[in-house]
Protein backbone atom coordinates (compact mmCIF):
# COMPACT_ATOMS: atom_id res chain seq x y z
CA UNK A 1 0.00 0.00 0.00
CA UNK A 2 2.79 2.42 0.95
CA UNK A 3 4.35 1.89 -2.52
CA UNK A 4 1.53 3.88 -4.12
CA UNK A 5 2.20 6.91 -1.89
CA UNK A 6 4.80 9.40 -3.25
CA UNK A 7 8.05 8.96 -1.25
CA UNK A 8 8.11 12.45 0.29
CA UNK A 9 4.46 12.14 1.31
CA UNK A 10 5.19 8.70 2.79
CA UNK A 11 7.91 10.18 5.03
CA UNK A 12 5.55 12.94 6.21
CA UNK A 13 2.68 10.47 6.79
CA UNK A 14 4.91 8.05 8.76
CA UNK A 15 6.24 10.93 10.87
CA UNK A 16 2.68 12.20 11.45
CA UNK A 17 1.53 8.70 12.48
CA UNK A 18 4.42 8.38 14.95
CA UNK A 19 3.77 11.86 16.34
CA UNK A 20 0.06 11.07 16.73
CA UNK A 21 0.83 7.95 18.77
CA UNK A 22 3.25 9.84 21.03
CA UNK A 23 0.79 12.76 21.41
CA UNK A 24 -2.05 10.33 22.21
CA UNK A 25 0.03 8.68 24.95
CA UNK A 26 1.02 12.11 26.28
CA UNK A 27 -2.58 13.34 26.15
CA UNK A 28 -3.93 10.25 27.91
CA UNK A 29 -1.38 10.39 30.72
CA UNK A 30 -0.85 14.14 31.22
CA UNK A 31 -4.16 15.56 30.06
CA UNK A 32 -5.25 16.68 26.60
CA UNK A 33 -4.82 20.38 27.44
CA UNK A 34 -1.05 19.85 27.69
CA UNK A 35 -0.99 18.97 23.98
CA UNK A 36 -1.79 22.54 22.98
CA UNK A 37 1.83 23.50 23.69
CA UNK A 38 3.53 20.63 21.87
CA UNK A 39 1.12 19.82 19.00
CA UNK A 40 2.38 22.65 16.72
CA UNK A 41 5.89 21.11 16.73
CA UNK A 42 4.99 17.88 14.86
CA UNK A 43 2.64 19.81 12.55
CA UNK A 44 5.48 22.14 11.53
CA UNK A 45 7.82 19.13 11.24
CA UNK A 46 5.41 17.27 8.92
CA UNK A 47 5.01 20.31 6.65
CA UNK A 48 8.80 20.85 6.65
CA UNK A 49 9.41 17.18 5.78
CA UNK A 50 6.97 17.38 2.88
CA UNK A 51 8.49 20.60 1.52
CA UNK A 52 12.12 19.54 2.04
CA UNK A 53 11.36 16.19 0.40
CA UNK A 54 10.72 17.99 -2.89
CA UNK A 55 14.11 19.69 -2.93
CA UNK A 56 16.95 18.64 -5.20
CA UNK A 57 19.31 18.23 -2.26
CA UNK A 58 20.90 15.59 -0.03
CA UNK A 59 18.25 16.23 2.62
CA UNK A 60 15.48 15.86 0.02
CA UNK A 61 16.96 12.53 -1.13
CA UNK A 62 17.18 11.36 2.48
CA UNK A 63 13.51 12.19 3.08
CA UNK A 64 12.48 10.45 -0.17
CA UNK A 65 14.70 7.43 0.70
CA UNK A 66 16.41 7.78 -2.68
CA UNK A 67 20.04 7.82 -1.67
CA UNK A 68 23.00 7.23 -3.94
CA UNK A 69 26.31 5.87 -2.60
CA UNK A 70 27.68 9.23 -1.44
CA UNK A 71 24.44 10.19 0.27
CA UNK A 72 24.27 6.73 1.88
CA UNK A 73 27.84 7.20 3.18
CA UNK A 74 26.89 10.67 4.42
CA UNK A 75 23.82 9.22 6.18
CA UNK A 76 25.99 6.58 7.89
CA UNK A 77 28.42 9.25 9.11
CA UNK A 78 25.55 11.34 10.49
CA UNK A 79 24.08 8.26 12.19
CA UNK A 80 27.49 7.43 13.66
CA UNK A 81 27.75 10.97 15.06
CA UNK A 82 24.24 10.72 16.54
CA UNK A 83 25.15 7.33 18.04
CA UNK A 84 28.35 8.72 19.56
CA UNK A 85 26.58 11.73 21.08
CA UNK A 86 23.79 9.53 22.49
CA UNK A 87 26.33 7.05 23.92
CA UNK A 88 28.10 9.86 25.79
CA UNK A 89 24.74 11.30 26.92
CA UNK A 90 23.56 7.92 28.27
CA UNK A 91 26.86 7.31 30.06
CA UNK A 92 26.65 10.79 31.61
CA UNK A 93 23.00 10.29 32.57
CA UNK A 94 23.88 6.95 34.24
CA UNK A 95 26.73 8.57 36.16
CA UNK A 96 24.54 11.47 37.30
CA UNK A 97 21.70 9.08 38.26
CA UNK A 98 24.16 6.96 40.26
CA UNK A 99 25.65 10.04 41.98
CA UNK A 100 22.24 11.46 42.91
CA UNK A 101 20.80 8.03 43.83
CA UNK A 102 18.07 8.44 41.23
CA UNK A 103 16.46 5.58 39.28
CA UNK A 104 19.22 3.71 37.49
CA UNK A 105 17.52 0.94 35.54
CA UNK A 106 16.39 2.94 32.46
CA UNK A 107 19.97 4.10 31.88
CA UNK A 108 21.34 0.64 32.62
CA UNK A 109 19.01 -0.82 29.96
CA UNK A 110 20.20 1.78 27.43
CA UNK A 111 23.85 1.03 28.26
CA UNK A 112 23.13 -2.68 27.83
CA UNK A 113 21.43 -2.03 24.48
CA UNK A 114 24.46 -0.05 23.33
CA UNK A 115 26.74 -2.98 24.19
CA UNK A 116 24.43 -5.45 22.42
CA UNK A 117 24.24 -3.19 19.35
CA UNK A 118 28.06 -2.95 19.26
CA UNK A 119 28.51 -6.74 19.41
CA UNK A 120 25.74 -7.27 16.83
CA UNK A 121 27.38 -4.70 14.53
CA UNK A 122 30.72 -6.51 14.81
CA UNK A 123 29.07 -9.86 14.04
CA UNK A 124 27.17 -8.48 11.03
CA UNK A 125 29.75 -6.15 9.53
CA UNK A 126 33.08 -7.34 11.00
CA UNK A 127 35.67 -9.35 9.07
CA UNK A 128 33.63 -12.57 9.34
CA UNK A 129 30.26 -10.83 9.04
CA UNK A 130 27.75 -11.98 6.48
CA UNK A 131 27.56 -8.53 4.87
CA UNK A 132 31.29 -8.18 4.36
CA UNK A 133 31.48 -10.01 1.02
CA UNK A 134 28.46 -8.32 -0.49
CA UNK A 135 29.29 -4.70 0.20
CA UNK A 136 29.76 -3.88 -3.48
CA UNK A 137 26.27 -5.09 -4.33
CA UNK A 138 24.72 -1.83 -3.22
CA UNK B 1 43.10 12.08 -6.04
CA UNK B 2 42.69 14.27 -9.11
CA UNK B 3 40.17 13.45 -11.81
CA UNK B 4 39.28 14.58 -15.31
CA UNK B 5 35.55 13.96 -15.11
CA UNK B 6 34.56 17.59 -15.68
CA UNK B 7 36.84 17.73 -18.70
CA UNK B 8 35.40 14.48 -20.13
CA UNK B 9 31.83 15.58 -19.43
CA UNK B 10 32.37 18.83 -21.31
CA UNK B 11 34.06 16.92 -24.16
CA UNK B 12 30.88 14.89 -24.76
CA UNK B 13 28.60 17.87 -24.11
CA UNK B 14 26.80 16.64 -21.00
CA UNK B 15 25.52 18.76 -18.15
CA UNK B 16 26.07 17.67 -14.55
CA UNK B 17 22.37 16.72 -14.41
CA UNK B 18 22.71 14.63 -17.61
CA UNK B 19 25.73 12.80 -16.21
CA UNK B 20 23.96 12.22 -12.89
CA UNK B 21 20.96 10.73 -14.70
CA UNK B 22 23.20 8.52 -16.87
CA UNK B 23 25.04 7.22 -13.80
CA UNK B 24 21.98 6.89 -11.59
CA UNK B 25 23.32 9.23 -8.91
CA UNK B 26 22.33 12.68 -7.69
CA UNK B 27 23.58 15.92 -9.27
CA UNK B 28 25.17 16.78 -5.91
CA UNK B 29 27.25 13.61 -6.11
CA UNK B 30 28.51 14.49 -9.59
CA UNK B 31 29.48 17.95 -8.29
CA UNK B 32 31.27 16.37 -5.29
CA UNK B 33 33.17 13.92 -7.50
CA UNK B 34 34.19 16.57 -10.02
CA UNK B 35 35.46 18.88 -7.29
CA UNK B 36 37.37 16.02 -5.64
CA UNK B 37 35.40 16.17 -2.39
CA UNK B 38 34.09 12.62 -2.86
CA UNK B 39 35.96 9.63 -4.20
CA UNK B 40 33.52 7.31 -6.01
CA UNK B 41 33.35 3.58 -5.30
CA UNK B 42 35.07 1.27 -7.80
CA UNK B 43 31.78 0.17 -9.41
CA UNK B 44 30.78 3.82 -9.93
CA UNK B 45 34.26 4.74 -11.18
CA UNK B 46 34.04 1.94 -13.76
CA UNK B 47 30.59 3.14 -14.84
CA UNK B 48 31.96 6.64 -15.36
CA UNK B 49 34.94 5.32 -17.33
CA UNK B 50 32.69 3.14 -19.54
CA UNK B 51 30.35 6.06 -20.17
CA UNK B 52 33.20 8.24 -21.44
CA UNK B 53 34.92 5.26 -23.12
CA UNK B 54 38.22 5.89 -21.36
CA UNK B 55 40.32 3.88 -18.89
CA UNK B 56 40.29 4.49 -15.14
CA UNK B 57 43.86 5.77 -15.40
CA UNK B 58 42.72 8.40 -17.89
CA UNK B 59 40.02 9.55 -15.47
CA UNK B 60 41.71 9.36 -12.10
CA UNK B 61 45.22 10.27 -11.13
CA UNK B 62 46.56 9.80 -7.61
CA UNK B 63 48.50 12.70 -6.19
CA UNK B 64 52.13 12.07 -5.26
CA UNK B 65 51.39 11.21 -1.63
CA UNK B 66 48.68 8.69 -2.57
CA UNK B 67 50.88 7.14 -5.26
CA UNK B 68 53.54 6.51 -2.61
CA UNK B 69 56.24 8.50 -4.34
Amino acid sequence: MTRSIPPRLRAAVLFAAGALIILAIGGATRGWASLAYVAPVPIVAVVALYLWGARDSDTGALIRHRLDERQEYQRLKVQALVGRVLSIAVALAYTIAAATKATLWPWAILLGLMAIAFVTGQLLYGEHGRWQANNDAT
Amino acid sequence: MRNRIREQRRRVGLTQADLAAALGVSRQTVISIESGRYLPSLPLAFRIARLFEVSLEQLFEPNEKEAGK
